[in-house]
């Protein structure tokens, strides 16, 4: 995306450059979330989420991480771990949802290209089990309506 | 001020027309490219929609993808039944099901698969009903045999002169609506029997009676496969039950050595990094192609602005403002921009409209030629640049002293 | 309607020595009727030019009225011009995609001054001019024809002053003469002080005032006999 972003924005100038300009503008102005920052405790009733997010669901964030190589070529959501994607994020826990992810939707469907870059992505955050009527998957943490682009 | 500007285009009409022609071809060229390439990733991501993880014996995972989605015929290594069985019993698997390419006929793959992934993979039938004899298939929107006709499968393709298996009769029992995908060039078996076809299975009629052309293919269709009993597989569909079970059945079949599993949309996704390489140099190309023509059409202009200097200053003389002398020339220059970039974007979209369905046709699989809402930026972009460049010849014409105009000599 | 009073008029042109036109005084009522006559080269179009603002002077003042044209921004003589002045170009200058009527409206629609009375006007023009078909492409015109549509556009404003450049040069003798007498007719209608510069004597004759050049200078400023002005 990243790549087809600058591609683009040769081909058609000014109107993507610009719209790119103000996309970074408005990042700078949001919360800043890092994966470290997204539980308070690992209980025995599995992960609590932090104050942070509690106070941020529903405002918009960003945070930075990597793509996990998309399930399918052509959707509307991706998974962003903390780590690249060769280290396995799910693998490390029995858990079903590891405290390393978030599944990231975007505000259309799209199609990606390079998974193995850090990128930034930024939408409404949205906390709590939710299955996607689409695809049937189930998610805890979620950015909503997210736009992103190379950190 | 329209009324002018398009008697001034009509009466110059051949070169506006060679103008329009022009810009409508560099414009056309880009847009193509750009359409072509948006159609190929997105037909192909649309094909590959239902099929999250696939399993295959270790080998190219790119020809894993190709032979098992896109049908692509190619000797993919085989991968051993118990896999099969296990994933069918895995707690992280709705469901997993073979998917066996080899045989063909007429032209058509024949897919050794079961009921499930054909229900799976396509819900609808506009007739029949899915297989449920050995000796039944099912066949895809764009195969046209008939309902009920019997065949015998090639393996190979005719075209190679392989020969045909004479011990094994298909009747086709149902057809499935269009899915858009290269199954709709499918035809559907059930898998049990593409093993006894390959010998895979040991065939109780070939073990008693040696009479294949009576008891062909027949039997129970019989789709729970057993540890220990399940013959090799070219590759397994699975679904999984979650996205963290997609990750985790992904990463345990890599990490077993006679197994590979690969989500085809990372395929793709790289493919289309690829795609898109290309299609930045090709862009590159149309874009300077664009360049070019703009440049010469700028100069063009500049030209026939100065050639008609002494009508422009008489106007001038005769009361009409300089503004208005500028309105004259950038209108005129605007709406040849217009024409030329509609009918560059609809040159485009025809391009790639033909090129996709001449690959649709070989391929099978739907190549969605679209506009994107981002287009309209990029069009509207690029008529700002005309615009501004449209500015110089009326520059040119805003500039024209208005005592050139009524004579030279005097 | 101004009087035009012209003092210490000096126009000189790049590369040449002596003053392409040299005029200390020139004065000329309003409403009167000038032929201006003279060789090529003789400064008549320069003259004209200086006149109807389309360009300035080195030196010197031209007055109509109270206005110095001379010291006006070119905008500003734009504006004066549009006003003040109907010209009839030598080489016509008509659009031929549009039609009589619209030719006649043309810098009149390009300013954005084109009323509806305006449009009667013309079209009262046309009539006045003999043309009875105003939706006529100029295309399909005699060049008499084309000659009526242009004085017919040069009148549209009612201007103070109407300068035709050699109105007669590309018409028969009939046409020069019918052409020559409707543009007095007309410009005497409104009042206009008439300025034409030609080499037709037909219409030389027509004029009650000669002013003769040489050279960039007045050779001579004469009043013609018998002709009534």
């Amino acid at each position: 995306m990243a790549h087809s972003l600058t591609r683009r924005s040769c081909l058609i100038g000014v109107a993507s450059a610009l719209s790119l300009f103000h996309t970074r503008e408005v990042m700078a102005a949001d919360a800043t979330l890092t994966f470290e920052e997204l539980y308070a405790s690992f209980s025995a009733l599995g992960l609590q989420f932090s104050d942070k997010v509690k106070t941020l669901e529903g405002k918009t964030a960003r945070i930075e991480g990597f793509m996990a190589p998309p399930l399918k070529a052509e959707s509307n959501f991706f998974v962003l771990t903390q780590i690249p994607m060769a280290l396995c994020p799910f693998c490390s826990s029995d858990a079903d949802w590891p405290d390393n992810i978030m599944v990231v939707y975007l505000k259309s469907r799209q199609t990606f290209t390079d998974p193995n870059e850090l990128i930034v992505v930024k939408g409404t955050l949205e906390k709590g089990s939710w299955t996607d009527p689409d695809t049937g998957f189930v998610s805890q943490l979620r950015l909503r309506d997210a736009t992103f682009g190379r950190a | 001020m329209i009324g002018l500007i398009i008697a001034d285009l009509r009466r110059y009409w051949v070169g506006a027309l060679m103008t329009v022609a022009l810009i409508a071809m560099a414009v056309a060229l880009g847009t193509a490219i750009q359409l072509q390439e948006r159609s190929l990733r997105l037909g192909s991501a649309r094909a590959a929609e239902k099929f999250d993880l696939l399993i295959g014996a270790p080998g190219s995972e790119a020809q894993l993808v190709l032979s098992a989605v896109f049908l692509q015929p190619a000797a993919l290594p085989l991968l051993g039944g118990d896999v099969l069985a296990d994933l069918q019993h895995d707690d992280r698997v709705v469901w997993a099901e073979p998917i066996a390419p080899g045989d063909f006929y007429k032209g058509f793959p024949i897919i050794g698969t079961t009921a499930r992934l054909v229900t799976e993979l396509a819900p609808e039938f506009t007739e029949g009903v899915v297989f449920s004899a050995l000796d039944e298939a099912v066949i895809g929107a764009a195969v046209d045999l008939a309902m009920g006709m019997t065949f015998a499968p090639m393996h190979g393709q005719v075209e190679h002169g392989e020969a045909q298996h004479d011990n094994v009769e298909y009747r086709i029992a149902g057809r499935l609506s269009p899915t858009g995908t290269p199954w709709d060039r499918a035809i559907l078996v059930p898998i049990r029997s593409s093993w006894k076809v390959h010998g895979l299975v040991q065939d109780e009629d070939r073990d008693s009676g040696h009479d294949h052309d009576e008891t062909h293919a027949s039997g129970d269709l019989d789709e729970t496969f057993v540890q220990g009993q399940t013959p090799d597989i070219p590759a397994i569909l699975v679904k999984p039950a979650s996205i963290a079970a997609a990750y985790k059945l992904r990463q345990d079949y890599r990490a077993n050595e006679k197994t590979v599993a690969v989500f085809p949309a990372e395929v793709l996704t790289s493919l289309y990094g690829l795609l898109g390489d290309v299609t930045a140099v090709l862009s590159y190309v149309a874009l300077a192609a664009r360049i070019l023509v703009g440049v010469s059409l700028i100069m063009l202009a500049v030209i026939h602005v100065l050639q008609r200097r002494h009508t422009l200053s008489a106007l001038r003389a005769l009361g009409a403002p300089r503004w208005s002398l500028f309105a004259l020339v950038w209108g005129q220059a605007i709406v040849i921009s217009i024409c030329g970039v509609v009918l560059g974007q609809i040159g485009g979209l025809a391009a790639a409209s033909l090129i996709s369905s001449h690959i649709e046709n070989g391929q099978g699989f739907s190549l969605p030629v679209e506009f994107a809402s981002t287009d309209l930026a990029g069009t509207i972009a690029l008529l700002m640049v005309a615009a501004v460049f449209a500015a110089l010849p009326a520059l040119i014409a805003f500039r024209q002293p208005a005592a050139t105009g009524l004579r030279g000599g005097g | 309607m101004p009087d035009l009073e012209v003092t210490d008029l000096c126009v000189r042109f790049a590369g040449l020595a002596a003053p392409a036109l040299d005029v200390p005084e020139l004065k000329v009522s309003a409403g009167e009727m000038l032929a201006v006559v003279g060789p090529s080269g003789s400064g008549k179009s320069t003259l004209v030019n200086m006149l109807t603002g389309l360009d300035t002077p080195a030196r010197g003042a031209i007055l109509w009225g109270r206005t110095n044209i001379g010291n006006l921004s070119e905008a500003e003589r734009d504006h004066w011009r549009g006003r003040n002045v109907g010209l009839v170009p030598q080489d016509f200058h008509l659009f031929p995609g549009l039609s009589a009527i619209n030719n006649v409206l043309l810098p009149a629609r390009l300013a954005r001054i084109a009323s509806r009375t305006t449009v009667d006007r013309a079209h009262d023009l046309l009539q006045a001019v003999g043309l009875m078909r105003p939706n006529q492409p100029i295309n399909t015109m005699s060049r008499g024809e084309m000659q009526r549509v242009a004085i017919a556009r040069a009148l549209l404003r009612q201007p103070a002053i109407v300068v035709a450049d050699e109105p007669t040069a590309s018409l028969d003798a009939d046409n020069g003469a019918a052409v020559s007498s409707l543009l007095i007719l007309l410009a005497r209608q409104t009042g206009s002080t008439l300025i034409v510069v030609t080499h037709d004597e037909a219409l030389i004759r027509l004029m009650p005032r000669h002013l003769v050049l040489r050279n960039g200078r007045i050779f001579a400023d004469r009043v013609a006999e018998g002709v009534l002005a």
